[in-house]
């Protein structure tokens, strides 16, 4: 008794955390939360606004001349060149003079002047060191032509972006965050001052770790992608869709961009039914883990005892080890005092570390309402 | 019996306390650190900042690769290796951590996936608490506007230099989406299993008449009204004070403590402006 009530106070007050987490078992590392985790639920959808758009042109187009679409007294214009990947070697167009780099009125053809020219080393001071220079508050100019007189290649290319902070002309989007790896489509709600735009109206393009060359279609509501992605989880980033949308509104053009963040998932493992052992204040569970994509996964429950209808929750676990194909999962929990009802598993979330995944599962036991995007076949 | 019990109790706690070797670790934000000490610190403050440590030797400075995405090897897995050898070096068990910028983010990822490397439990456990100076814990418009047009350089980033993983992960949308799945501490979001209090710079001055304004060589007035395109009216010159104030708690906003009432720059807010080293001392 003494020996125990020793054992208690030196886990209690000095090494508790060393000896609930770590390496229990061989292969798996075990971490047990200091409180009882809250429920994690999934993302599935993620909003956005924009004030800016960007667009790419050709050198000879910038020597011509390009409109803008401009509806603030106080826009910025930044532009910079863009590189090009050819036979195998990257080439950056020649940088851009501030000097001959001009503002006109597209009736009168005479010069705007800006109240302020940014340099390179100003921009690069500012965070941008792709070359850039940039034109500000340059005052009512909604006719406004942006031309340069540098020789510039006619092929090389360059980024005019305008940046409108003060603009009544907002573009809201909202996408499902979360694309099925076997569905063809995405969700995509595209509003611009309160109008749907339609899909003429609207350019899109897939921005992807791995340059990807995907066509995309929009019907209005979603995005259909003519090739599957390659990429699954977060691991790479996320993929992107950009969006450039052209609406005219009271006689105005109106441009906005914008990119939606969303990721491409797929079910790369499931979990059985789990087994109990209690052993004084310790309760060690047991689970099988199937994966069908070899790789590191963890879980992280929480032990509840359920006592006249009513769930308790205990302590959380995460557990996390290899599994090629079938591995079973011990979470050895560990309790200030032995339970009274009988024990459970609530709030599962199983995670690929190998691909960034995150499954949850459609929980008989639990006691929350059921809000899962990707539930966890069980088996 | 009881005596016993609490005789045990007792001494048990008084050993804990008295046998508490504290450390304090310096992580780095954004970049690419061969020698944090002398260009992203400097030695001024972590020297004031350490002055606070019963024993001043007892500090590190990591120098790892945050340029990549937050939980690849070459960041947090290089955080954990640096972080586990000086803990085991200096047998280290009350870990303070101060961390700049990104250096918060990936302190977080370490502190919100204690099963993604076996080494994140200890380093957990031995953490008493994160000091996060402008934290870029929700991300950053700036980082948008860098890469928005240039998705395609950005996937070349390794051979341009430019918009690294680390700009892309700092965009306002992916670090909400990280947020809302792979870290902790944000509203709605399980609580971090370590105390991890902000400090919030709030505002640039960037007069050119006011010395204080070249503290840490802040004295680019263009590349301020460039970045205030994105930024709100709180802001370091790189981070809205949401983002910085959006994870854990906020322990003080620049001007409340700072000599003079004075704001502090994202740049001057890793430099020894303004008596900052000093206040950060006193907590640890």
């Amino acid at each position: 008794m003494k020996n125990m009530t020793f054992l208690t106070c030196s886990l209690t007050m000095c090494a508790l955390p060393l000896l609930f987490s770590g390496q229990v078992a061989a292969k798996q590392t075990v971490y047990q939360y200091k409180q009882v985790q809250a429920k994690t639920t999934p993302q599935t959808s993620i909003s956005k606004t924009s004030q800016e758009y960007w667009q790419t042109y050709s050198g000879k187009e910038l020597k011509a001349g390009i409109e803008l679409s401009i509806t603030d007294n106080e826009p910025l214009i930044r532009v910079a060149p863009k590189a090009r990947f050819d036979n195998g070697q990257v080439f950056k167009p020649k940088g851009l003079e501030l000097k001959q780099l001009k503002l006109v009125d597209k009736q009168t053809r005479k010069e705007l002047k800006a109240q302020r020219k940014m340099s390179q080393q100003q921009m690069r001071d500012a965070g941008f060191d792709d070359g850039s220079i940039a034109l500000a508050s340059i005052g009512q100019s909604k006719n406004a032509i942006l031309k340069t007189e540098q020789a510039l290649n006619d092929s090389d290319k360059y980024l005019v972006h305008v940046i409108e902070k003060r603009s009544k002309h907002i573009l809201k989007a909202k996408n499902q965050f979360k694309k099925a790896h076997k569905s063809d489509s995405l969700e995509l709600e595209l509003e611009l001052n309160g109008k749907k735009p339609k899909k003429q109206q609207v350019q899109l393009r897939l921005n992807s770790s791995n340059d990807e060359q995907v066509n995309l279609e929009f019907d209005g509501n979603s995005v259909y992608f003519d090739q599957p992605l390659r990429e699954l989880g977060a691991r790479n980033g996320y993929y992107e869709i950009e969006a450039l949308v052209t609406m005219d509104v009271n006689g105005e053009q109106l441009k906005r961009s914008i990119k939606m963040p969303f990721s491409n998932e797929l079910q790369t493992a499931s979990v059985g039914s789990e087994s109990y052992q209690v052993a004084n204040n310790r309760v060690d569970v047991s689970i099988p883990v199937t994966a069908d994509m070899p790789g590191r996964y963890s879980i992280k429950a929480t032990l509840a005892e359920r006592q006249k209808g009513k769930l308790k929750k205990l302590a959380t676990i995460e557990v996390a080890r290899h599994v090629d194909h079938v591995e079973t999962f011990d979470l050895p929990f560990q309790l200030s005092k032995k339970a009274k009802g009988k024990y459970t598993l609530v709030d599962l979330e199983l995670t690929d570390q190998t691909r960034m995944i995150k499954m949850y599962p459609s929980q008989d036991n639990s006691d929350n309402v059921d809000d899962v995007t990707l539930p966890i076949r069980r088996r | 019996m009881k005596i016993i019990k609490a005789s045990i109790i007792a001494a048990c706690l008084l050993c804990c306390h008295a046998f508490a070797n504290e450390g304090v670790a310096f992580v780095h934000g954004t970049g690419k650190q061969t020698n944090a000490y002398d260009d992203y610190w400097t030695g001024s403050f972590i020297s004031n900042v350490t002055k606070g440590l019963p024993n001043s030797n007892n500090f590190t400075v990591i120098n790892c690769d945050f340029e990549q995405y937050m939980w690849r090897d070459g960041a947090a897995g290089c955080l954990a290796s640096q972080l586990t050898s000086f803990i085991n070096a200096k047998n280290i068990t009350n870990l303070k951590i101060i961390t700049h910028s990104n250096g918060g983010n990936v302190v977080r990822w370490i502190m919100s996936n204690p099963t993604w490397d076996s080494r994140y439990p200890n380093i957990i456990n031995k953490t008493s608490r994160v000091i996060a100076i402008a934290p870029s814990s929700g991300g950053t418009p700036l980082a948008d506007a860098v890469v928005n047009g240039n998705a395609f350089e950005s996937t070349l980033g390794w051979l341009l230099g430019f918009a690294n993983d680390a700009v892309k992960m700092q965009q306002v949308s992916w670090m909400a989406s990280y947020n809302a799945s792979w870290l902790y501490g944000t509203p709605g979001r399980p609580g971090l299993p370590v105390t991890f209090e902000n400090i919030v710079g709030s505002d640039v001055d960037s007069a050119i008449w006011d010395g204080d304004s070249y503290c840490a060589g802040y004295q680019n007035q263009v590349a301020l009204e460039v970045t205030q395109n994105w930024l709100d009216s709180c802001s370091d010159g790189f981070l809205n004070c949401s983002s910085q104030s959006l994870a854990g708690s906020t322990w003080f906003t620049d001007k409340s403590k700072t000599r003079g009432r004075e704001p502090l720059s994202h740049q001057q807010s890793r430099r020894n402006c303004f008596n900052l080293p000093s206040i950060i001392s006193t907590r640890i």
